[in-house]
Protein backbone atom coordinates (compact mmCIF):
# COMPACT_ATOMS: atom_id res chain seq x y z
CA UNK A 1 0.00 0.00 0.00
CA UNK A 2 1.49 3.44 -0.85
CA UNK A 3 2.16 5.75 2.24
CA UNK A 4 1.14 8.62 1.13
CA UNK A 5 -1.47 10.11 -1.23
CA UNK A 6 -0.62 13.14 -2.87
CA UNK A 7 -2.58 15.94 -3.07
CA UNK A 8 -3.09 19.46 -4.14
CA UNK A 9 0.30 21.55 -3.68
CA UNK A 10 0.20 23.90 -0.82
CA UNK A 11 1.68 27.75 -1.18
CA UNK A 12 4.80 27.15 0.21
CA UNK A 13 5.08 30.65 1.85
CA UNK A 14 1.63 30.31 3.91
CA UNK A 15 1.85 29.94 7.33
CA UNK A 16 0.87 25.98 8.30
CA UNK A 17 0.27 24.77 12.19
CA UNK A 18 0.52 20.92 12.58
CA UNK A 19 -0.09 18.61 15.81
CA UNK A 20 2.40 15.85 15.95
CA UNK A 21 2.32 12.85 18.09
CA UNK A 22 4.86 10.87 18.82
CA UNK A 23 3.85 7.18 20.75
CA UNK A 24 6.58 4.66 19.26
CA UNK A 25 8.23 4.03 22.10
CA UNK A 26 8.55 5.03 26.18
CA UNK A 27 7.45 8.72 25.82
CA UNK A 28 3.86 10.33 24.92
CA UNK A 29 4.51 12.94 23.31
CA UNK A 30 2.58 15.64 21.38
CA UNK A 31 3.54 19.20 19.85
CA UNK A 32 1.79 21.82 17.59
CA UNK A 33 4.26 23.52 15.07
CA UNK A 34 3.69 26.48 12.93
CA UNK A 35 5.53 26.80 9.85
CA UNK A 36 5.65 29.59 7.62
CA UNK A 37 8.55 30.32 4.91
CA UNK A 38 10.43 27.10 5.86
CA UNK A 39 11.05 28.29 9.35
CA UNK A 40 9.67 25.77 12.04
CA UNK A 41 8.30 27.33 15.80
CA UNK A 42 6.89 25.38 18.15
CA UNK A 43 4.03 26.81 19.96
CA UNK A 44 3.59 24.46 22.38
CA UNK A 45 4.82 20.54 23.41
CA UNK A 46 4.03 18.13 26.23
CA UNK A 47 6.45 15.24 26.74
CA UNK A 48 5.13 12.50 29.19
CA UNK A 49 7.40 9.93 30.11
CA UNK A 50 6.87 6.81 31.31
CA UNK A 51 10.45 6.02 32.83
CA UNK A 52 9.16 5.22 36.48
CA UNK A 53 6.42 2.32 34.80
CA UNK A 54 9.91 0.46 33.09
CA UNK A 55 12.30 1.06 35.70
CA UNK A 56 11.61 -2.05 37.71
CA UNK A 57 12.36 -4.37 34.31
CA UNK A 58 15.52 -2.46 33.45
CA UNK A 59 14.49 -1.82 29.76
CA UNK A 60 10.75 -1.12 28.08
CA UNK A 61 7.88 -3.54 28.48
CA UNK A 62 6.09 -3.66 25.11
CA UNK A 63 2.72 -4.08 26.62
CA UNK A 64 3.14 -1.65 29.77
CA UNK A 65 4.07 1.49 27.55
CA UNK A 66 1.32 0.80 25.58
CA UNK A 67 -1.10 0.84 28.18
CA UNK A 68 0.61 4.01 29.26
CA UNK A 69 0.14 5.72 25.75
CA UNK A 70 -3.78 4.69 25.81
CA UNK A 71 -4.37 5.78 29.38
CA UNK A 72 -2.52 9.99 28.53
CA UNK A 73 -2.42 10.14 24.69
CA UNK A 74 -5.28 12.35 24.31
CA UNK A 75 -4.90 14.32 27.50
CA UNK A 76 -1.06 15.08 26.32
CA UNK A 77 -2.85 16.58 23.49
CA UNK A 78 -5.11 18.29 24.88
CA UNK A 79 -2.83 19.68 27.08
CA UNK A 80 -0.20 20.65 23.79
CA UNK A 81 -3.23 22.35 21.55
CA UNK A 82 -3.98 24.27 25.31
CA UNK A 83 -0.19 25.51 25.85
CA UNK A 84 0.21 26.23 22.08
CA UNK A 85 -3.02 28.25 22.77
CA UNK A 86 -4.81 26.52 19.38
CA UNK A 87 -7.87 24.65 19.13
CA UNK A 88 -8.09 21.21 17.46
CA UNK A 89 -10.01 23.72 14.42
CA UNK A 90 -7.17 25.32 14.07
CA UNK A 91 -5.15 22.93 12.85
CA UNK A 92 -4.30 22.07 9.29
CA UNK A 93 -2.92 18.66 9.51
CA UNK A 94 -2.47 15.90 12.26
CA UNK A 95 1.13 14.29 12.19
CA UNK A 96 2.16 10.88 14.02
CA UNK A 97 4.68 8.37 14.40
CA UNK A 98 3.28 4.93 12.04
CA UNK A 99 6.64 3.20 12.87
CA UNK A 100 8.88 1.73 13.16
CA UNK A 101 8.52 1.21 17.07
CA UNK A 102 6.99 -0.59 19.28
CA UNK A 103 3.82 -1.49 17.41
CA UNK A 104 0.78 -0.79 20.45
CA UNK A 105 2.22 2.42 21.00
CA UNK A 106 2.69 3.30 17.98
CA UNK A 107 -1.38 2.36 17.31
CA UNK A 108 -2.35 4.23 20.28
CA UNK A 109 -1.08 8.02 18.64
CA UNK A 110 -1.87 6.93 14.94
CA UNK A 111 -5.62 6.27 16.18
CA UNK A 112 -5.59 9.45 18.06
CA UNK A 113 -4.59 11.51 14.94
CA UNK A 114 -6.43 9.57 12.53
CA UNK A 115 -9.78 10.44 14.58
CA UNK A 116 -8.81 13.84 14.97
CA UNK A 117 -7.97 14.22 11.23
CA UNK A 118 -11.67 12.81 10.34
CA UNK A 119 -13.72 14.92 12.44
CA UNK A 120 -12.00 18.16 11.45
CA UNK A 121 -11.66 17.09 7.90
CA UNK A 122 -7.95 18.09 7.56
CA UNK A 123 -5.35 15.61 6.82
CA UNK A 124 -3.54 12.96 8.45
CA UNK A 125 0.40 12.38 8.05
CA UNK A 126 1.93 8.97 9.23
CA UNK A 127 5.55 9.65 9.91
CA UNK A 128 8.50 7.61 10.08
CA UNK A 129 9.71 7.95 13.77
CA UNK A 130 13.61 8.16 12.16
CA UNK A 131 12.81 10.63 9.80
CA UNK A 132 11.16 12.27 12.63
CA UNK A 133 15.51 12.20 14.04
CA UNK A 134 16.48 12.92 11.10
CA UNK A 135 14.96 16.36 10.14
CA UNK A 136 15.35 17.12 14.08
CA UNK A 137 18.31 19.38 14.15
CA UNK A 138 16.24 21.72 11.53
CA UNK A 139 14.27 22.91 14.81
CA UNK A 140 16.27 24.97 16.00
CA UNK A 141 18.87 25.87 12.99
CA UNK A 142 18.61 25.60 9.48
CA UNK A 143 20.80 22.75 8.86
CA UNK A 144 21.29 22.92 4.50
CA UNK A 145 20.99 19.60 2.66
CA UNK A 146 22.91 17.29 2.09
CA UNK A 147 24.52 16.44 5.62
CA UNK A 148 25.74 13.40 7.62
CA UNK A 149 23.31 11.91 10.57
CA UNK A 150 24.13 9.68 13.19
CA UNK A 151 21.47 8.34 14.40
CA UNK A 152 21.77 6.53 17.73
CA UNK A 153 19.07 5.98 20.29
CA UNK A 154 17.60 3.10 22.14
CA UNK A 155 16.12 1.35 19.31
CA UNK A 156 18.34 2.34 16.21
CA UNK A 157 22.23 3.03 15.02
CA UNK A 158 22.97 4.20 11.73
CA UNK A 159 24.64 6.30 9.57
CA UNK A 160 22.87 7.97 7.09
CA UNK A 161 23.30 10.67 4.46
CA UNK A 162 20.43 12.75 4.16
CA UNK A 163 19.89 14.49 0.81
CA UNK A 164 17.04 15.94 1.48
CA UNK A 165 13.15 15.33 2.57
CA UNK A 166 12.44 11.42 1.70
CA UNK A 167 16.00 10.98 0.10
CA UNK A 168 17.93 8.58 2.44
CA UNK A 169 21.23 7.00 2.27
CA UNK A 170 22.14 4.28 4.56
CA UNK A 171 25.64 3.80 4.93
CA UNK A 172 26.03 1.88 7.83
CA UNK A 173 23.82 0.46 10.90
CA UNK A 174 24.24 -1.95 13.95
CA UNK A 175 24.13 -5.26 12.91
CA UNK A 176 22.46 -6.41 16.04
CA UNK A 177 21.51 -4.08 19.28
CA UNK A 178 21.22 -0.75 19.02
CA UNK A 179 23.65 1.45 20.87
CA UNK A 180 20.75 2.63 23.41
CA UNK A 181 20.44 -0.62 24.01
CA UNK A 182 23.79 -1.44 25.08
CA UNK A 183 23.74 1.01 27.51
CA UNK A 184 20.19 -0.20 29.06
CA UNK A 185 22.01 -3.81 29.26
CA UNK A 186 25.16 -2.77 30.79
CA UNK A 187 22.83 -0.58 33.13
CA UNK A 188 21.31 -3.38 33.75
CA UNK A 189 24.27 -5.79 34.32
CA UNK A 190 25.67 -3.64 36.66
CA UNK A 191 22.28 -2.65 38.93
CA UNK A 192 23.07 1.03 37.95
CA UNK A 193 18.77 1.46 37.37
CA UNK A 194 17.02 2.55 34.02
CA UNK A 195 17.37 4.88 31.51
CA UNK A 196 20.50 3.22 31.30
CA UNK A 197 22.19 6.06 29.20
CA UNK A 198 22.43 9.00 31.88
CA UNK A 199 22.93 6.32 34.71
CA UNK A 200 26.25 5.00 32.80
CA UNK A 201 26.88 8.49 32.01
CA UNK A 202 26.52 9.32 36.09
CA UNK A 203 29.11 6.86 37.33
CA UNK A 204 31.47 7.24 34.21
CA UNK A 205 32.17 10.65 35.34
CA UNK A 206 33.89 9.04 38.68
CA UNK A 207 35.73 6.33 37.09
CA UNK A 208 38.75 5.36 35.40
CA UNK A 209 37.85 4.94 31.89
CA UNK A 210 41.02 2.41 31.00
CA UNK A 211 40.32 -0.08 34.27
CA UNK A 212 39.38 -2.60 31.77
CA UNK A 213 39.63 -3.18 28.23
CA UNK A 214 36.49 -3.81 26.42
CA UNK A 215 36.29 -5.16 22.92
CA UNK A 216 35.46 -3.04 20.09
CA UNK A 217 33.86 -5.10 17.58
CA UNK A 218 33.86 -4.28 13.59
CA UNK A 219 36.38 -1.75 14.40
CA UNK A 220 39.44 -3.95 12.54
CA UNK A 221 37.22 -4.52 9.38
CA UNK A 222 36.20 -1.74 6.89
CA UNK A 223 32.96 0.10 6.18
CA UNK A 224 30.42 1.58 8.56
CA UNK A 225 28.65 -1.10 10.07
CA UNK A 226 28.39 -1.59 13.80
CA UNK A 227 27.90 -4.40 16.89
CA UNK A 228 27.38 -3.95 20.39
CA UNK A 229 25.37 -7.27 21.45
CA UNK A 230 28.79 -8.71 22.52
CA UNK A 231 29.58 -5.75 24.86
CA UNK A 232 27.20 -6.33 27.70
CA UNK A 233 28.53 -9.86 27.59
CA UNK A 234 32.08 -8.77 28.06
CA UNK A 235 30.78 -6.51 31.03
CA UNK A 236 29.63 -8.88 32.86
CA UNK A 237 32.88 -11.25 32.04
CA UNK A 238 35.08 -8.20 33.53
CA UNK A 239 32.52 -7.14 36.38
CA UNK A 240 32.43 -10.96 37.47
CA UNK A 241 36.47 -10.81 38.15
CA UNK A 242 36.28 -7.98 40.17
CA UNK A 243 35.06 -7.22 43.77
CA UNK A 244 31.91 -4.37 42.96
CA UNK A 245 32.91 -1.61 45.11
CA UNK A 246 31.33 1.97 44.11
CA UNK A 247 34.34 2.37 42.69
CA UNK A 248 34.84 -0.61 40.50
CA UNK A 249 31.16 0.11 39.19
CA UNK A 250 32.61 3.95 38.04
CA UNK A 251 35.63 2.33 36.70
CA UNK A 252 33.30 0.17 33.96
CA UNK A 253 31.35 2.65 33.20
CA UNK A 254 33.84 4.57 32.29
CA UNK A 255 34.99 2.40 30.38
CA UNK A 256 32.24 0.93 28.79
CA UNK A 257 30.90 4.97 28.10
CA UNK A 258 35.12 5.42 26.20
CA UNK A 259 34.37 2.24 24.37
CA UNK A 260 31.46 3.09 22.73
CA UNK A 261 33.05 6.91 21.87
CA UNK A 262 35.73 5.14 20.67
CA UNK A 263 33.53 3.17 18.30
CA UNK A 264 31.56 5.67 17.23
CA UNK A 265 33.97 8.23 16.61
CA UNK A 266 35.97 6.05 14.37
CA UNK A 267 33.05 4.88 12.41
CA UNK A 268 32.23 8.67 12.09
CA UNK A 269 35.39 9.16 10.66
CA UNK A 270 34.91 6.99 8.24
CA UNK A 271 32.05 8.15 7.55
CA UNK A 272 32.78 12.17 6.76
CA UNK A 273 35.49 10.54 4.31
CA UNK A 274 33.08 8.21 2.65
CA UNK A 275 30.75 11.11 1.57
CA UNK A 276 33.30 13.87 0.84
CA UNK A 277 35.17 11.46 -1.60
CA UNK A 278 32.39 9.56 -3.16
CA UNK A 279 29.34 11.45 -2.53
CA UNK A 280 30.15 14.83 -3.40
CA UNK A 281 29.62 16.64 0.33
CA UNK A 282 31.64 19.93 -0.37
CA UNK A 283 32.64 22.56 1.57
CA UNK A 284 31.91 22.38 5.05
CA UNK A 285 29.07 19.95 5.01
CA UNK A 286 26.99 19.43 8.16
CA UNK A 287 26.98 16.68 10.36
CA UNK A 288 24.42 16.02 13.00
CA UNK A 289 24.18 13.66 15.56
CA UNK A 290 20.29 13.22 17.04
CA UNK A 291 18.56 10.28 19.09
CA UNK A 292 18.62 9.47 22.81
CA UNK A 293 22.07 8.44 22.90
CA UNK A 294 22.93 12.00 21.22
CA UNK A 295 22.40 13.64 24.95
CA UNK A 296 25.55 11.89 25.86
CA UNK A 297 27.97 14.62 26.86
CA UNK A 298 31.31 12.54 26.37
CA UNK A 299 30.17 10.98 22.72
CA UNK A 300 28.94 15.36 21.70
CA UNK A 301 32.25 16.25 22.81
CA UNK A 302 34.44 13.92 21.21
CA UNK A 303 32.44 13.88 17.86
CA UNK A 304 32.91 17.93 18.38
CA UNK A 305 36.14 17.63 17.97
CA UNK A 306 36.27 15.08 15.58
CA UNK A 307 33.83 16.99 13.33
CA UNK A 308 36.06 20.45 13.36
CA UNK A 309 39.30 17.82 12.49
CA UNK A 310 37.39 16.40 9.40
CA UNK A 311 36.20 20.18 8.40
CA UNK A 312 32.59 19.38 8.83
CA UNK A 313 30.19 21.42 10.91
CA UNK A 314 28.56 19.71 13.94
CA UNK A 315 24.85 20.06 14.93
CA UNK A 316 22.75 18.27 17.51
CA UNK A 317 19.31 19.09 18.50
CA UNK A 318 18.94 20.64 21.87
CA UNK A 319 18.63 17.90 24.74
CA UNK A 320 14.51 17.36 25.06
CA UNK A 321 14.79 16.94 21.25
CA UNK A 322 17.00 14.43 21.12
CA UNK A 323 14.91 11.95 22.93
CA UNK A 324 11.75 11.02 21.68
CA UNK A 325 9.46 13.90 21.15
CA UNK A 326 6.13 15.38 19.10
CA UNK A 327 8.13 18.70 17.77
CA UNK A 328 10.13 15.98 15.55
CA UNK A 329 7.18 14.61 14.55
CA UNK A 330 5.32 17.76 13.99
CA UNK A 331 8.28 18.88 11.63
CA UNK A 332 8.39 15.64 9.49
CA UNK A 333 4.83 15.96 9.43
CA UNK A 334 5.17 19.75 8.25
CA UNK A 335 7.23 19.48 5.47
CA UNK A 336 5.58 16.10 3.90
CA UNK A 337 2.47 18.52 4.38
CA UNK A 338 3.99 21.46 2.36
CA UNK A 339 5.24 19.48 -0.36
CA UNK A 340 1.32 17.88 -1.16
CA UNK A 341 2.16 14.26 0.44
CA UNK A 342 -0.61 13.28 3.06
CA UNK A 343 -1.21 9.56 4.18
CA UNK A 344 -4.64 7.92 3.75
CA UNK A 345 -6.71 6.71 6.86
CA UNK A 346 -6.11 3.16 6.18
CA UNK A 347 -2.67 3.67 6.51
CA UNK A 348 -1.37 0.31 8.30
CA UNK A 349 1.06 1.11 11.30
CA UNK A 350 4.60 -0.48 10.77
CA UNK A 351 6.82 -1.76 13.19
CA UNK A 352 9.71 -1.83 10.86
CA UNK A 353 10.11 1.04 8.68
CA UNK A 354 13.65 1.36 7.43
CA UNK A 355 14.30 5.18 6.40
CA UNK A 356 16.30 3.86 2.80
CA UNK A 357 14.28 1.20 2.18
CA UNK A 358 15.98 0.28 -0.95
CA UNK A 359 19.02 -0.83 0.79
CA UNK A 360 17.34 -2.32 3.32
CA UNK A 361 15.41 -4.66 0.81
CA UNK A 362 17.93 -5.41 -1.50
CA UNK A 363 20.85 -5.58 1.07
CA UNK A 364 19.70 -5.87 4.80
CA UNK A 365 21.94 -5.36 7.63
CA UNK A 366 20.04 -6.18 10.59
CA UNK A 367 16.46 -7.98 11.07
CA UNK A 368 14.76 -10.09 8.65
CA UNK A 369 11.92 -12.87 8.43
CA UNK A 370 8.32 -11.90 8.24
CA UNK A 371 8.25 -8.40 9.40
CA UNK A 372 11.06 -6.93 7.11
CA UNK A 373 14.54 -5.58 7.80
CA UNK A 374 15.21 -2.66 10.41
CA UNK A 375 18.10 -1.54 8.41
CA UNK B 1 -33.98 11.79 18.53
CA UNK B 2 -30.25 10.97 20.03
CA UNK B 3 -27.72 9.76 17.71
CA UNK B 4 -25.39 7.15 19.20
CA UNK B 5 -22.42 5.74 17.63
CA UNK B 6 -20.65 2.42 18.94
CA UNK B 7 -17.43 0.65 18.41
CA UNK B 8 -15.89 -2.82 18.81
CA UNK B 9 -13.06 -3.72 17.69
CA UNK B 10 -11.83 -6.12 20.75
CA UNK B 11 -12.41 -9.40 19.24
CA UNK B 12 -11.86 -11.26 15.61
CA UNK B 13 -13.69 -8.36 13.77
CA UNK B 14 -13.99 -5.02 13.14
CA UNK B 15 -17.58 -3.72 13.46
CA UNK B 16 -19.33 0.21 14.15
CA UNK B 17 -23.31 0.43 14.56
CA UNK B 18 -25.74 3.98 14.49
CA UNK B 19 -28.46 4.39 16.39
CA UNK B 20 -31.00 6.72 16.64
CA UNK B 21 -32.83 5.79 19.86
CA UNK B 22 -33.61 2.23 19.34
CA UNK B 23 -33.26 2.18 15.76
CA UNK B 24 -30.63 1.16 13.75
CA UNK B 25 -29.39 3.12 11.79
CA UNK B 26 -26.39 1.74 9.87
CA UNK B 27 -23.86 -1.09 10.48
CA UNK B 28 -20.82 -2.10 9.30
CA UNK B 29 -18.69 -5.33 10.41
CA UNK B 30 -15.96 -7.28 8.88
CA UNK B 31 -14.26 -10.00 10.03
CA UNK B 32 -10.25 -9.83 10.70
CA UNK B 33 -8.16 -10.90 13.01
CA UNK B 34 -5.42 -7.89 12.71
CA UNK B 35 -5.81 -4.57 10.34
CA UNK B 36 -8.29 -2.73 12.63
CA UNK B 37 -6.24 0.09 12.93
CA UNK B 38 -6.10 0.68 8.91
CA UNK B 39 -10.19 -0.45 8.90
CA UNK B 40 -11.68 1.63 11.70
CA UNK B 41 -11.96 4.88 9.95
CA UNK B 42 -13.24 3.49 6.79
CA UNK B 43 -15.86 1.71 8.60
CA UNK B 44 -17.00 4.79 10.15
CA UNK B 45 -16.52 6.88 7.34
CA UNK B 46 -19.31 4.47 5.43
CA UNK B 47 -21.87 4.84 8.16
CA UNK B 48 -21.67 8.40 7.96
CA UNK B 49 -21.67 8.78 4.42
CA UNK B 50 -24.58 5.54 4.19
CA UNK B 51 -26.87 7.94 6.51
CA UNK B 52 -25.26 11.13 5.68
CA UNK B 53 -24.77 12.38 9.01
CA UNK B 54 -22.10 14.35 9.89
CA UNK B 55 -19.65 13.52 12.97
CA UNK B 56 -20.81 16.41 14.56
CA UNK B 57 -23.97 15.61 15.18
CA UNK B 58 -23.80 12.67 17.03
CA UNK B 59 -24.72 13.01 20.74
CA UNK B 60 -22.71 10.01 21.76
CA UNK B 61 -20.10 7.67 21.40
CA UNK B 62 -19.41 4.53 22.43
CA UNK B 63 -16.36 2.17 22.48
CA UNK B 64 -15.81 -2.02 23.66
CA UNK B 65 -13.14 -1.94 26.52
CA UNK B 66 -12.60 -5.64 27.10
CA UNK B 67 -12.44 -7.90 27.56
CA UNK B 68 -10.83 -9.09 24.44
CA UNK B 69 -7.69 -8.38 22.54
CA UNK B 70 -5.33 -5.60 24.47
CA UNK B 71 -4.27 -4.18 20.73
CA UNK B 72 -7.73 -4.12 19.50
CA UNK B 73 -9.37 -2.32 22.18
CA UNK B 74 -6.45 0.24 22.43
CA UNK B 75 -7.15 1.10 18.48
CA UNK B 76 -10.66 1.70 19.11
CA UNK B 77 -10.54 3.22 22.97
CA UNK B 78 -7.73 5.95 21.23
CA UNK B 79 -9.84 6.21 17.93
CA UNK B 80 -13.01 6.85 19.95
CA UNK B 81 -11.04 9.51 22.73
CA UNK B 82 -9.84 11.33 19.73
CA UNK B 83 -13.20 11.22 18.61
CA UNK B 84 -14.51 12.82 21.99
CA UNK B 85 -11.26 14.95 21.91
CA UNK B 86 -12.41 17.16 18.59
CA UNK B 87 -16.03 16.93 18.43
CA UNK B 88 -16.59 17.42 23.07
CA UNK B 89 -18.73 14.52 22.83
CA UNK B 90 -20.01 12.81 25.74
CA UNK B 91 -17.71 8.95 25.23
CA UNK B 92 -18.81 5.72 27.24
CA UNK B 93 -17.04 2.60 27.67
CA UNK B 94 -18.79 -0.36 27.18
CA UNK B 95 -17.70 -3.94 28.19
CA UNK B 96 -17.77 -7.09 25.51
CA UNK B 97 -20.05 -8.78 28.05
CA UNK B 98 -22.35 -5.65 28.11
CA UNK B 99 -22.01 -5.41 24.28
CA UNK B 100 -23.18 -9.34 23.96
CA UNK B 101 -26.64 -8.49 26.06
CA UNK B 102 -26.37 -5.47 23.75
CA UNK B 103 -29.25 -3.38 25.92
CA UNK B 104 -30.17 -3.10 29.54
CA UNK B 105 -32.03 -6.53 30.45
CA UNK B 106 -35.29 -6.21 32.36
CA UNK B 107 -34.40 -9.53 34.69
CA UNK B 108 -31.42 -10.27 36.42
CA UNK B 109 -28.74 -11.79 33.53
CA UNK B 110 -25.18 -13.50 33.35
CA UNK B 111 -23.34 -12.53 30.92
CA UNK B 112 -20.24 -15.17 29.98
CA UNK B 113 -17.71 -15.22 27.45
CA UNK B 114 -14.91 -17.70 27.32
CA UNK B 115 -11.58 -16.91 28.94
CA UNK B 116 -9.74 -20.57 29.40
CA UNK B 117 -11.15 -22.83 27.20
CA UNK B 118 -8.56 -26.03 27.58
CA UNK B 119 -9.27 -28.01 30.76
CA UNK B 120 -8.10 -28.01 33.60
CA UNK B 121 -8.42 -24.36 33.99
CA UNK B 122 -11.85 -24.01 32.57
CA UNK B 123 -12.77 -19.93 32.92
CA UNK B 124 -15.41 -17.51 31.67
CA UNK B 125 -15.23 -13.45 31.40
CA UNK B 126 -18.42 -13.00 33.32
CA UNK B 127 -20.56 -10.19 35.00
CA UNK B 128 -24.03 -9.68 36.35
CA UNK B 129 -26.93 -7.13 34.61
CA UNK B 130 -30.22 -6.34 35.70
CA UNK B 131 -31.65 -3.01 34.12
CA UNK B 132 -28.67 -0.91 34.32
CA UNK B 133 -27.60 -2.47 37.43
CA UNK B 134 -23.78 -3.90 35.85
CA UNK B 135 -21.16 -5.86 37.94
CA UNK B 136 -17.53 -5.36 37.10
CA UNK B 137 -16.82 -8.24 35.07
CA UNK B 138 -14.79 -11.05 36.71
CA UNK B 139 -13.66 -14.02 35.95
CA UNK B 140 -15.11 -17.29 36.52
CA UNK B 141 -14.49 -20.97 37.32
CA UNK B 142 -16.44 -23.38 35.25
CA UNK B 143 -16.45 -25.49 39.15
CA UNK B 144 -18.16 -22.67 40.38
CA UNK B 145 -21.08 -22.14 37.50
CA UNK B 146 -23.72 -23.60 39.40
CA UNK B 147 -22.92 -21.43 42.51
CA UNK B 148 -23.94 -18.75 40.17
CA UNK B 149 -26.48 -19.74 37.60
CA UNK B 150 -30.50 -20.44 39.12
CA UNK B 151 -33.68 -20.39 37.84
CA UNK B 152 -33.91 -16.62 38.67
CA UNK B 153 -31.03 -15.35 36.63
CA UNK B 154 -30.76 -16.34 32.58
CA UNK B 155 -27.84 -17.18 31.26
CA UNK B 156 -26.49 -15.47 28.24
CA UNK B 157 -23.40 -16.25 26.19
CA UNK B 158 -21.58 -16.81 22.94
CA UNK B 159 -21.44 -19.44 20.92
CA UNK B 160 -17.73 -21.15 21.62
CA UNK B 161 -19.12 -21.04 25.16
CA UNK B 162 -22.12 -23.20 24.93
CA UNK B 163 -19.92 -26.97 25.39
CA UNK B 164 -18.14 -25.98 28.43
CA UNK B 165 -21.08 -24.64 29.96
CA UNK B 166 -23.08 -27.65 29.48
CA UNK B 167 -19.93 -29.92 30.92
CA UNK B 168 -20.54 -28.04 34.35
CA UNK B 169 -24.36 -26.83 34.28
CA UNK B 170 -27.03 -29.89 33.95
CA UNK B 171 -29.27 -29.05 31.33
CA UNK B 172 -28.99 -25.27 31.42
CA UNK B 173 -31.22 -23.10 29.28
CA UNK B 174 -29.42 -20.98 27.31
CA UNK B 175 -29.59 -17.81 25.19
CA UNK B 176 -26.83 -18.30 22.69
CA UNK B 177 -25.42 -15.04 20.97
CA UNK B 178 -22.50 -13.22 18.83
CA UNK B 179 -20.90 -10.46 20.21
CA UNK B 180 -21.54 -7.78 17.58
CA UNK B 181 -20.77 -3.66 17.69
CA UNK B 182 -24.75 -3.29 17.02
CA UNK B 183 -24.87 -4.47 20.85
CA UNK B 184 -22.36 -1.36 22.08
CA UNK B 185 -24.37 1.96 21.14
CA UNK B 186 -27.81 1.12 23.05
CA UNK B 187 -25.95 1.22 26.30
CA UNK B 188 -25.61 5.05 25.86
CA UNK B 189 -29.43 5.81 26.04
CA UNK B 190 -30.69 4.42 29.05
CA UNK B 191 -26.90 4.54 31.46
CA UNK B 192 -27.14 7.81 33.62
CA UNK B 193 -24.51 10.30 33.49
CA UNK B 194 -22.95 9.41 36.87
CA UNK B 195 -23.14 5.57 36.03
CA UNK B 196 -20.57 6.11 32.89
CA UNK B 197 -17.78 3.70 32.25
CA UNK B 198 -14.73 5.65 31.48
CA UNK B 199 -13.19 4.77 27.99
CA UNK B 200 -10.18 3.27 29.29
CA UNK B 201 -9.27 -0.48 28.43
CA UNK B 202 -10.39 -3.01 30.74
CA UNK B 203 -7.40 -5.16 30.65
CA UNK B 204 -8.27 -8.56 32.44
CA UNK B 205 -4.52 -9.80 33.18
CA UNK B 206 -1.03 -7.74 34.04
CA UNK B 207 1.40 -7.22 31.94
CA UNK B 208 3.85 -10.22 31.39
CA UNK B 209 7.00 -8.81 32.79
CA UNK B 210 9.51 -10.19 35.32
CA UNK B 211 11.57 -7.68 37.66
CA UNK B 212 15.19 -7.29 36.36
CA UNK B 213 17.54 -8.60 38.48
CA UNK B 214 21.32 -7.86 38.16
CA UNK B 215 23.51 -11.17 37.53
CA UNK B 216 26.02 -9.94 40.05
CA UNK B 217 23.90 -9.20 42.75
Amino acid sequence: MATTAPIMEQAPDSAKIILGIETSCDETAAAVLRLENGVPEILGEVIASQFDDHKAYGGVVPEIAARAHADVCDSVVEETLKRAGVTVADIDAFAATSGPGLIGGVMVGMMTAKALAMSSGKPFIGVNHLEGHALSPRLSEPVEFPYLLLLVSGGHCQFIAVEGLGQYRRLGSTIDDAVGEAFDKTAKVLGLGFPGGPAVERRAKDGNPDAIKLPRPLLDRPGLDMSFAGLKTAVLREAQQMELTDQALCDIAASFQKTICEILTEKSRRAMQLVREEMNFAGEPGFVIAGGVGANQALRTSLTELASEEGFSFHAPPLKWCTDNGAMIAYAGAMRFISGQVSPLDLAARPRWPLDEASAETNPVFGGGKRGAKA
Amino acid sequence: MSLSLGIHTAGPFCGVALLDDDTLLAFREEKMRRGHDQFLPGLVQSVLDETGIVMGAIDRFSVCVGPGSFTGIRIGVAFARGLALANGTQTFGITSLEALVSKPPDRPVLALIPAKLRPPDQTFWAQRLQGTERSEPFELSANDLTDYVSSDISVVCTPDAVNTIRNFLPDPSLDVREITAKGVPCWANFIRPDDIRAPSPLYVRDPDAIPAKSPLL
